[in-house]
């Protein structure tokens, strides 16, 4: 049975019968993948905490007829910080659900620029930031570029017209992004949003991780700003994820 | 091949059992039907009487055949402290300790935000009534894994505003285990979880 190394973070993890564990991994190499974990559920196992989401780890897996099955796993990092907070769980949560619903299993296209962003998110997760949604959203964007879903922050989405944030009123996620004065009132689905939201959405596409974790936008400008990113995710994946409803529930308490 | 009916029924049945293949439920359905009848029917009298008369302990959400629990009915235990655990069997777990004299919560679950095990589909709304009656202390026993951990948080989120004291088991080695066979997680979680000596 032909073998490979590969680096990968998990993602997900499912019980399959007593004691095997099926994992949903993003891996550098070979983007995602499942793999089956046999005998990870048992008490004592070695492998138990490597194939708990949101570690990074060093495995050896063995090619198998459906599923790969792993045969050495060593943890490279455990993000123990993470565990300790409520919404950096929440979040966490979401970005590899995102992740795992978004990447198409063994897709090669930019997996080592996916596979860092994946693990550059999770550092970032760990970090204190002012509004800790702004990190996961700078990801987020990011990755939605990489795969092709990226939203239009610049333009109107309906007649192409570059867009100053005055211009702006809405966001539709069904046409794609921003809309102008004229076109946000003819579209239906399209959510309404204030030129301090497009504006912020704009900051947070390309601001770098320093930016990202000390941003700090008014309460109603971050609510607006996550429910058209949720909504955005939502219509291109065409489910809502669990962990987004979760999240939300979390963010009002925070708030 | 293909089985009689009954026989075919019956395997497929046990097929459905957790960590049951087709063999192993084609054994079983082979030995049930060796065994004489009255081994046979005690054993579909007691599956019947399982689901007929076990229910959720109106307080703990433990199983019980009563309105409450052995424990809940226990008048000697500690009421002010409360240790929350996932399942029924979690309880037993601690119970064979014999260290343990409060009471017990069960969740009937874990939090699973990915598989969309939310709040609302475990006993927690039923946690806070019980903490307002006179709890000093809510002990979090649960699994430490990524589902345990998001639970114990939430719960801690939500008990630690009211004034409750909320602890939560210690993760690490266990009894006897060799710290040269640990994973790095349990170490990691071994070196956080350190105490003075």
């Amino acid at each position: 049975m032909p073998s490979y190394t590969t680096e990968a973070l998990v993602l997900q993890r499912r019980n399959a019968g007593e004691n095997d564990r099926i994992l949903t991994l993003l891996t550098r190499q070979h983007g995602k993948l499942s793999a089956s974990a046999k005998g990870a559920s048992k008490a004592g196992s070695r492998l138990s905490g490597a194939t708990e989401p949101f570690t990074r780890v060093r495995l050896l897996l063995a090619t198998g007829r459906s599923t790969d099955i792993i045969s050495q796993c060593e943890i490279v990092r455990s993000y123990p910080v993470l565990r300790t907070d409520i919404g950096r769980i929440a979040r966490a949560s979401y970005w590899c659900e995102l992740l795992a619903s978004l990447l198409h299993d063994r897709d090669a296209t930019e997996t080592e620029a996916v596979f860092d962003l994946a693990a550059a998110a999770l550092n970032l997760l760990e970090r204190e930031a002012v509004w800790p949604d702004a990190p996961l959203h700078g990801a987020e964007l990011r990755l939605l570029e990489i795969t092709g879903y990226a939203p239009v922050l610049h333009q109107c989405a309906i007649c192409g017209a570059s867009l100053s944030t005055e211009d702006a009123s809405g966001f539709s996620p069904a046409l794609g992004g921003t809309l102008c004065h004229t076109h946000a009132p003819q579209e239906p689905g399209a959510l309404v949003l204030t030129a301090q939201c497009i504006a912020l959405l704009q900051t947070i596409e390309t601001a770098g991780a320093s930016t990202l974790c000390s941003i700090a936008p008014p309460q109603g400008v971050r609510n607006a700003v996550n429910r058209a990113l949720r909504e955005f995710v939502r219509y291109h994946l065409g489910r809502s994820m669990g962990s987004a409803d979760f999240l939300e529930s979390i963010r009002g308490t925070e708030a | 091949m293909h089985y009689a009916r009954p026989l075919a029924q019956l395997v497929s049945e046990l097929e459905r059992l957790p960590g049951v293949g087709p063999k192993s439920a084609q054994r079983m359905a082979f030995h049930l039907l060796r065994q004489p009848q009255e081994d046979a029917r005690r054993l579909a009298e007691a599956i019947m009487s399982v689901k007929e008369s076990i229910r959720l302990c109106a307080e703990c959400s433990n199983f019980t055949d009563q309105e409450l629990c052995e424990v809940c009915r226990d008048t000697r235990r500690d009421r002010a402290l409360l240790c929350v655990v996932a399942e029924t069997r979690d309880l037993i777990a601690m119970e064979k300790t014999g260290e343990y004299k409060g009471m017990y919560h069960v969740l009937q679950g874990l939090l699973s935000p990915m598989e969309n095990i939310t709040p609302d589909l475990l006993k927690i709304r039923e946690l806070f009534p019980r903490v307002a009656g006179g709890v000093q202390e809510v002990i979090l026993a649960l699994n430490p894994t990524a589902e345990g951990q998001t639970t114990a948080l939430y719960l801690a989120s939500r008990l630690k505003p009211l004034g409750i004291r909320v602890t939560q088991i210690a993760h690490g080695l266990p009894a006897g285990g060799d710290m040269e066979y640990a994973d790095q997680a349990t170490l990691i979680s071994a070196l956080q979880w350190r105490r003075e000596v």
